[in-house]
Formats: structure tokens, sequence, C-alpha cells
């Protein structure tokens, strides 16, 4: 019985009374938060995307079903991870559930240890997200900071070039590409040019550097 | 006539002869004597005694004449008396046909007094259309020529009056020579003689005797005409009859060739035919009862028919009144019956009996047609468990079919079970146990674990084998625990399903196992048909019970899907035929068995495009099986 409990909510949707019942018992008895709905629809009336938490939820529901519920998150960019807990063990369904981001598929009946260990690693995944997400915009705000010529010498450096390559491209001095490059850290609150690039391959921001003048134009300065 | 007329006639002629013989010899004498002075004493003396002697002679004449005279008045008194009151009529005419004499006949018949007669125009009696003819036959008779006897018209100067006195005449006849007629309206017979410048009529009333001849003659040809008519009658009767003797003849034989017929097939009938009197002893019997029942002909006659059926279907006549049994047609006492027969080796037999009763004469019978139906039983057994076989079969096919969706029902709860145990488990092991709590959720998984025990119960009874078990059944809750059995497809397929069953429905006496299968069938039918409807079309399944007009209680399957083709409809009843890829092709083949053997009937409609609806019956009476 795992003592230490991630924050964040469980939401639980599942038309049959008696699994809703039973699981959002079960997921009480474990010290998690639970909150449980009887359709898709009700749930998305009730959810607060600034509550951090995972979704347990019925393949087969009537009028909206679990897989179109979560076609409606994705459009929505509400990126709950959910858990897909369904009677029949249909693979197309699990196939479906998967490519749309399913964090996971579970068959009925379960064990329910099983199942609480998914429900930590979802929350947790759900944290880490959040958390991800925060850093990406703050990298992002950091590289925003950056002035025209910064933002191209780590262009450059993310595209693999080397101090003295990214001097001759930017027909500058290496001295002066030392100088941005410091900058650049001391803005970024990077230990180091190379963990800089870790984060900005990691949340993906390449395109967030993509220089929004041609770099011919600054070929004169 | 002459010849018969009045002696006082013949005397007046007699006297007139005289008369002229005595003038005679007087006239000659006179003539003599021309001068008495002349004559001689003696010569006087003797004219003297010649005087004395003639008027003797004279005297004695006298007297005679006196006599003569007297006899005459008497008789014409007596011809007067005679002439008036002679029931003939008499007329004398003048050659100018005015009447000169008449009696009071001729007076009464021409309806005036017998003076105001003489002095008139006998034509003025005679009827206007006859007196042309009376006229002539008048010149003929004063022409001295003797006509016949003629019939002439004569009318009364009166009116109708006249007429009818008329007829109180009789006969009359003319004496005279000539003869003519009268009377008004009135035909008379005459017949007339001259007498000299005298015509004399004697006139005999013929009216009545016209009138006869007339009516006589009429009725001869009314009775000529009934004659020939009767005639004509007669001769159509005797055709008709020839023609009647005919049809009988070919009657007779076609009678006897029916009967030829109708004993052979009495005796190569495979049932049995037996007939009874009133008392309930056989009468006859043909060749197959021996068959069924092993006995010979001569070993059942006179023999009470219990002899063969113990129980008797066939019951005795009822004691109808005498006239109420002659000539009735034969009718039927009852419809086919199934009885029990006892064979001659004491072995029982089912049997089908029918009955008529007919009466001859007044005595009633009753025959009865008996069918020995054991092998028919046996094959009615065979099919039945072959039936149940195939619906055993097919059933475990259906719960393959099944499988998923009924493990998706059985996972429900004990997942239900699985969550509630381990949530107690976890409060257990908390630092404060809320016992209440506890047994709240224990109850749930209690529950949860029963339901799963229901559908693993529900669906071992359903693929068992067993035999047909017929009880008094609630259709609804039946459909109801259907549908449950479903619940899981119908949700995986997104099918909206509404129940509308009707409410106080009679139970029905059915195998509870074989219609579940049948509601089954019909279900997952339409589960299968919505399917392959558009993914977000919807997608709706109703089923509904009620009772039919007949009696029957109807339970409709009705989905929405694309409907059945007119291709599919001709074989989707029959076996090994599947529009689906997967499946056997036998689940609405054997839904129908199954119905039709619970005396129901399976049927569909649909419209392609718009969905089917698939309804089955089943009898609300608890009916007589042998089970």
């Amino acid at each position: 019985m795992p003592t230490k409990k991630p924050g964040g909510l469980v939401y639980l949707v599942d038309d049959d009374f008696a699994i809703r019942d039973s699981l959002s018992l079960f997921i009480e008895s474990t010290g998690q938060a639970v909150k449980s709905f009887e359709s898709a629809e009700q749930f998305l009336q009730a959810y607060d995307q600034e509550q951090p938490g995972c979704l347990l939820l019925d393949v087969r529901m009537p009028v909206m079903s679990g897989l179109d519920l979560q076609d409606v998150l994705l459009k929505n960019n509400i990126d709950i991870p959910i858990i897909f807990i369904s009677g029949h063990a249909e693979v197309s369904d699990s196939a479906k559930a998967f490519r749309a981001g399913a964090v996971d598929f579970i068959e009925k009946p379960f064990d329910n240890l099983v199942l609480l260990e998914r429900i930590e690693e979802a929350l947790n995944k759900d944290i880490d997200t959040r958390t991800e997400y925060a850093e990406k915009l703050k990298l992002m705000h950091s590289i925003d900071q950056l002035t025209l010529r910064e933002k191209e010498v780590l262009h450059l450096i993310v595209n693999n070039c080397s101090s003295k390559e990214v001097a001759s491209v930017l027909g500058i001095s290496s001295r002066t590409v030392e100088v941005h490059r410091a900058h650049i850290m001391e803005k970024t609150h990077s230990e180091s040019i190379t963990q800089l690039l870790i984060m900005i391959v990691r949340y993906d921001v390449v395109t967030h550097l993509a220089i929004r003048q041609p770099p011919t134009s600054d070929n004169g300065h | 006539m002459r010849h018969h007329s009045n002696k006082d006639i013949d005397v007046q002629q007699e006297l007139a002869l005289q008369f002229d013989q005595f003038e005679s010899p007087s006239n000659h004498t006179v003539a003599t004597d021309t001068d008495i002075s002349q004559l001689s004493a003696q010569h006087i003396h003797e004219l003297l005694r010649e005087c004395q002697l003639n008027h003797t002679e004279l005297e004695r004449q006298y007297r005679e004449l006196e006599q003569a005279k007297q006899e005459l008045s008497v008789s014409h008194d007596d011809f007067a008396g005679l002439f008036n009151l002679s029931p003939v009529s008499y007329l004398s005419l003048n050659l100018h046909g005015v009447i000169q004499k008449a009696n009071l006949s001729a007076a009464t018949l021409m309806g005036c007094a017998v003076d105001d007669l003489v002095g008139v125009q006998f034509e003025q009696f005679v009827h206007p259309d006859d007196r042309e003819n009376s006229r002539f036959f008048i010149d003929q008779l004063a022409a001295n020529y003797s006509p016949p006897t003629q019939v002439i018209k004569l009318h009364q100067p009166g009116n109708a009056a006249i007429f009818s006195s008329c007829q109180g005449f009789s006969v009359c006849h003319c004496l005279s020579k000539d003869c003519a007629y009268i009377s008004p309206c009135m035909y008379v017979e005459c017949q007339g003689a001259i007498n000299k410048d005298q015509i004399c009529l004697a006139i005999h009333d013929v009216t009545e005797h016209k009138y006869a001849q007339e009516t006589a003659t009429c009725l001869n040809q009314k009775l000529a005409e009934m004659l020939r008519k009767q005639t004509v009658d007669l001769v159509v009767t005797n055709q008709t009859l020839i023609q009647k003797v005919v049809e009988l003849n070919h009657s007779q034989r076609q009678i006897l060739e029916r009967e030829e017929k109708l004993q052979c097939i009495f005796n190569a009938a495979m049932e049995g035919i037996i007939t009874i009197d009133n008392i309930g002893n056989i009468v006859s019997v043909n060749a197959a009862v021996k068959t069924i029942f092993g006995y010979t002909e001569q070993e059942l006659i006179g023999c009470h028919i219990t002899k063969l059926l113990p129980v008797s279907g066939i019951q005795s006549p009822k004691k109808t009144p005498h006239y109420l049994l002659q000539q009735q047609p034969a009718k039927f006492t009852a419809s086919v019956r199934e009885i029990e027969g006892l064979r001659k080796d004491g072995t029982k037999l089912p049997l089908e009996l029918s009955s008529a009763e007919f009466s001859i004469d007044g005595v009633s019978y009753i025959t009865g047609i008996v069918r020995d139906v054991s092998l028919r039983k046996l094959h009615e057994r065979y099919d039945k468990e072959h039936l149940e076989e195939l619906a055993h079969v097919t059933r475990l096919g259906l719960m393959g079919e099944m499988a998923s969706g009924i493990a998706h029902e059985v996972n429900q709860p004990l997942t239900a079970v699985a969550s509630y145990t381990q949530a107690c488990l976890n409060f257990i092991d908390a630092e404060t146990i809320d016992l209440q709590k506890l047994s709240d959720i224990l109850r749930k998984a209690n529950q949860q674990a029963i339901k799963a025990g229901q559908i693993i119960h529900r669906m071992r009874e359903f693929v068992k084998t067993r035999t047909m078990q017929r009880a008094n059944v609630d259709i609804n809750n039946l459909i109801i625990d259907s549908m449950a059995m479903c619940a899981a497809d119908l949700k995986y397929s997104n099918i909206i399903h509404r129940l509308e069953l009707a409410n106080n429905l009679p139970v029905v006496y059915i195998d509870d196992v074989q219609i579940e299968q049948v509601l089954l069938n019909l279900i997952r039918n339409s589960i299968d048909a919505l399917k392959n409807l558009p993914e977000k079309a919807p997608r709706q399944l109703c089923i509904q019970t009620h009772v039919d007009p007949a009696k029957f209680v109807e339970v409709r399957v009705k989905d929405n899907g694309p409907g059945i083709s007119q291709t599919e409809r001709e074989k989707i009843l029959t076996p090994f035929y599947s529009t689906k890829s997967s499946g056997m092709g036998m689940g609405l083949s054997i839904s129908r068995s199954l119905v039709e053997a619970h005396d129901g009937a399976l049927r569909f409609n649909s419209i392609p495009g718009k969905g089917a609806t698939f309804y089955f019956t089943l009898p609300v009476m608890r009916t007589a099986y042998a089970d």
C-alpha cells in the first residue's frame, strides 16, 4: 500500500453505477481524492483545467463514448492523462486510444493494486507534464529576452555549429561569439551551453528560435 | 200438324158440305112449281104431301142442325178455351202480316193485351235485327210455300222487364199451314200455314232452349279448350315422366356405381370405419378395423363399442323424438379428437376419432372414423427430440456469439466486487475502523457477486441439454432478462433500446429457455443489423408486447436498421441462410421451429432502408399437449 500520495484528483467516468461506486470507494480508501461522473458530458461541465489529475474513463457509454471524450479533450488541448477501463478487450479500441495518447488501457476485471499504480503513474505524469510545461514557458520566456544576434548565435549552436563556425557564418570574431554565449547563458540561467541545448530539444522550442529576420540582412552589420 | 187439327174445323167443313147437298134439290123443286092454279088437286095434293114430307124432313134437319149448332157451340167454347189457354202462342195474320187474331199466350208473349195485338203489324214485335228474316218467312207463307221451322227474334215494345217475363214462356207451335215468329229478344220456333188469306203462326218460346243451347255450346267450347289444355299438359307431363324415368335409370346406375366405389373405399381406407346403433352396438366395420385392432368383423358385429374404445369417444345418439330423427342429414357430432383404443392383444394405442350421426327410418346410428396415430406420435416425438437437440446446438452457438457480451456482463459485477473488497481491506488497514461503512460496502459487494452468479447461472441454464419444459411464464419478465443478457452488446453498439410492454398480459404456457432463445436471436439479429448503419446514425431497438385479437400474446422486435431486401425475404427463415459473415444461418429457422412448437407463429415485415420488425405469437391458454 503506497503511503505517499501524489497530489491531484482522480476523475472517474463510467455509466455503470456499481463500477462507479466501488471504484470511488476503493480510490478513496487509498487516500486519493476522486470525483465520479455518470457521463462524459457531466465530466466536461465539471472539469477544472487548473486542477492536476487523471481520468479513469469507460470506453463504452451511451451518447458520448470514452473515445469520443478523448477526441474532445484533444481538440481542446486538454492534456489530462487518460486510463481507459474496458469490459470489451477490443484491439481496435485500445489502438485508437493509445494513438490518441492514452496512458493506459485496462481490461475489467483488473487487479485494483495495478490500477492504483497506474493511477499514481498517471497523476505523476500529469504533475511532470505540468512542471515541464511551466519550465518550457520559462525557457521560452527567457529566449524571448535574447537579442536578435544572441538568438542567431544560439540557433547556429543548436544546429551543431562550433564557435568558429558561428563566427565565420555571422562574420564576427570568435571573441564576440563567446561574449554572446556568456550573455545567453546568463539570460537563460543555464549552467552550461550543453544543458541549455538539452532543454531546448526537450521542450521542443527550436522553432521558437526561428529567425524572424533573414540572416542575410544581418550580414551587413 | 194439320192432321192433328182441331175437330171443330172438321165438323164445320162437313156441315158446309151438307148445306150444299140440301139446297140443290129444293132449288130444283121450286123451279118446277111455277103456277099452282093450273095444277090439279091431285097434283096439288101430291105437292102438299111432298111439302109435308119436306116439312118433316126440314124439321128433322132443323133439329139436327140445332143439335149440331149446340155441339158446335160447345166445341167452339172448348176450342176457344183451349186456344186461349194453350201454352203455345197462336197468331193469325192476314197476307200483309197484320195480326188478325191472337190467343192469350201470344198476348203474354208479346207483352200486350189480345185486343192490342189485333190490327198491328206482326213485324213490330220482331227484333229489328230479324225483321228481314221474318218478312221473308211470312212472304214464303203467303206464297203458300211451307218453309221449315224458323227461329225469329222478337222484342217487346217495352223494356228489360218484358225480357224477364218472356222467360216464363214455354213452347209454342204454329198449327196453321203458315208460320211466323215473334218475341222481343227471344228466340221463337215458328211453323206457319197459309189458310186462304190468313196466316196462322204457332209460336213457341225457345229462348231458354236457345240460351241453353248457347250455354251448352259455350260450355262445350270451354270443355274442348280445357280438354285441349289438359291433353297438352298430359303430353308434357308424360314427356317429363319419360325423361325422369331415364334420369332415374341413370341415377340408379350412378348410385350402384357409387355404392361400388364407396364399398371399395370403405374397405380400402386406412382409417377404421365403425358404425354403431343407438345403444352402442357395432353394426358394421371395414377391413382396416382388423388391421388396427386385430379383431375380425365377425368378432365385432353386435359387440358394444367399448370393446374397441374403452372410454368411448362415440356417444350414443341422444333420445331424440322419433319424428325428428327421420331423414335427417348426417351431422358431425364433434371435430377430430384424440382417444385411446384397445387392441385384441390388450395393448393400448392412440387414435384420432371423428364421428357423424345419421338416421335411417327413425333409427339413429353413429359412424366413427378412427385413425391409428401411434406412428405419427412416434414421429412427432422424434421430431420434438430432434428440435430440442437442434435448439440446444444452436443455443450453444448463440452463447458462443454472445460470449464476449456476457463476459462483459459478468465482468461488471466482478470488477465492482474486487473494488469493494479492496476498499474494505484498505479501510481495515486505516487507524480507525468504521464498521458501519465496512458493512455497507460488503453488502454492496455481496449483491454484485450474486448478480455475477445469476448471470453465470442463467448462461448455464441456457446451454444445458434439456427437454422441453413448459410452465406459465410472464413474457415481459423474460424479455427484460433477455435484454439484460444483451445489455453489453447494446451499449457497445451504441443502440438506444426501448421496451413497450403491455400491462396485465396473461401468462403464457411456454418453455422459457426456448422462447428466450427466440428472443435473443431476434435481439441479436437486430443488433447486427443496426451495426451496419453509419457510425453517427441513431440506432434504435424496440420490443413491444400486446394481446392480439385472436387472444395470442404477440411480441414484436423492431429495429431501424437497413431492413430486409426482397431477395433475402424469401430465404431468411430457411436453415443455413445467413446475411452475416459469421453465423450458421440457423437462428431464424430454429426460432421459427421453436415458436411453432409452442403453437405460435413467427413472421416478419420490413421496409428496406427503414428497418425490420420480427414478431411472434404465443397462445395464452394452456394447450393439451401430450408431453
